[in-house]
C-alpha cells in the first residue's frame, strides 16, 4: 500500500507539534471536501482520523514544539483515498498501544481513552504502521462510500 | 421539581484545539443556569474524540448536580461519532426541540 513517485497528493501538509494549527490542517480538508463534493459523512470521517492521528502524535511525540512536525498526504487511490501521516516523534505505534475502550459503561465510569483509535479502525478500510528512517508513518486506505 | 433546561447550542466544530474553551464555557453556564441543559448541536459540522470529552464532562456534571444533558439535533455525522463511541447509550440523542423537551417530560 504504497503511493508511487508520480503521485499528486490532493493534501501535502506539514504542521509544527502545536495544537494551535489543527484548524488550519482541518479547513484544508473540508476544502479539498468541497472542491472534490465528498459528501458530509465522508468529509466528517476523514477529519476525524487525522484529528485524532495527528493529536496522537503531538500528544505523545516528545518533541519541543517547533522541532516536532508532523506531515499530512491525502492522495487517490483506485477505489478511494490513501491517508498518509508521518511526524519526528518518538516511536509511536497507535494500533499497537491502544487498549479497546469499553462501550458499555455507564456514564460515571466512561472516559475517551483509546477513543480516537477505536474510530481510525471502525472509519477506514486498512491500516498500517511503520517506524522507518527515524520517523512514525501511519498509512490508511479510506474506500469510497458505498452507493445505495 | 428539577428546573427547566437551558438551550446551549454548539456551532461549528468541536476539535482537539478549541474543546477546552467550549467545555469551560458549557460548564459555567451548567453552573449558572443548569443543572439540566440541552446541547444543541444542530449546527454542528464536526466533533472528534476531544468534543465527545466535552459531551462527557458535561453530561458528568449535570448529573452531579442533580440534572441532567440531552443533545438536541445531532446531524449524521455528529449522530455516527457520538453512536460509535457508545455516548448515545448514556446521553440521550433527541432529534429535534420537541423530542429534547420531552426527555424532561416536557
Amino acid at each position: 500500500m504504497a503511493m508511487s513517485q508520480g503521485d499528486t497528493y490532493l493534501l501535502d501538509l506539514q504542521i509544527p507539534h502545536r495544537i494551535e494549527r489543527l484548524p488550519g490542517l482541518l479547513d484544508a480538508i473540508e476544502g479539498l471536501a468541497a472542491q472534490h463534493e465528498w459528501d458530509a459523512m465522508f468529509c466528517s470521517q476523514i477529519l476525524l482520523v487525522v484529528e485524532e492521528l495527528v493529536v496522537n502524535a503531538v500528544s505523545y511525540g516528545g518533541r519541543d514544539p517547533d522541532e516536532g512536525w508532523v506531515l499530512v498526504r491525502v492522495a487517490h487511490a483506485p477505489d478511494g483515498l490513501f491517508i498518509t501521516i508521518v511526524d519526528n516523534g518518538q516511536p509511536y505505534d497507535p494500533f499497537a498501544s491502544a487498549p479497546e475502550p469499553d462501550l458499555d459503561l455507564d456514564l460515571d465510569s466512561r472516559s475517551i481513552g483509546g477513543l480516537g483509535v477505536h474510530f481510525v479502525r471502525e472509519m477506514t478500510d486498512i491500516q498500517t504502521y511503520v517506524r522507518s528512517d527515524g520517523k512514525n508513518r501511519v498509512t490508511l486506505l479510506k474506500r469510497w462510500p458505498q452507493a445505495d | 421539581m428539577s428546573a427547566l433546561p437551558f438551550s446551549f447550542p454548539v456551532s461549528g466544530r468541536i476539535d482537539a484545539s478549541n474543546a477546552a474553551r467550549i467545555e469551560s464555557d458549557l460548564l459555567a453556564a451548567i453552573e449558572q443556569s443548569g443543572p439540566s441543559v440541552i446541547i444543541d448541536l444542530s449546527q454542528l459540522s464536526y466533533m472528534s474524540s476531544a468534543g465527545l470529552r466535552v459531551m462527557l464532562v458535561a453530561a458528568k456534571r449535570a448529573k452531579a448536580a442533580g440534572g441532567k444533558a440531552v443533545i438536541q439535533g445531532a446531524k449524521p455525522a455528529v449522530a455516527e461519532v457520538l453512536k460509535m463511541s457508545g455516548f448515545d447509550r448514556i446521553i440521550p440523542l433527541a432529534a429535534d426541540e420537541a423530542a429534547a423537551r420531552a426527555q424532561f417530560g416536557l
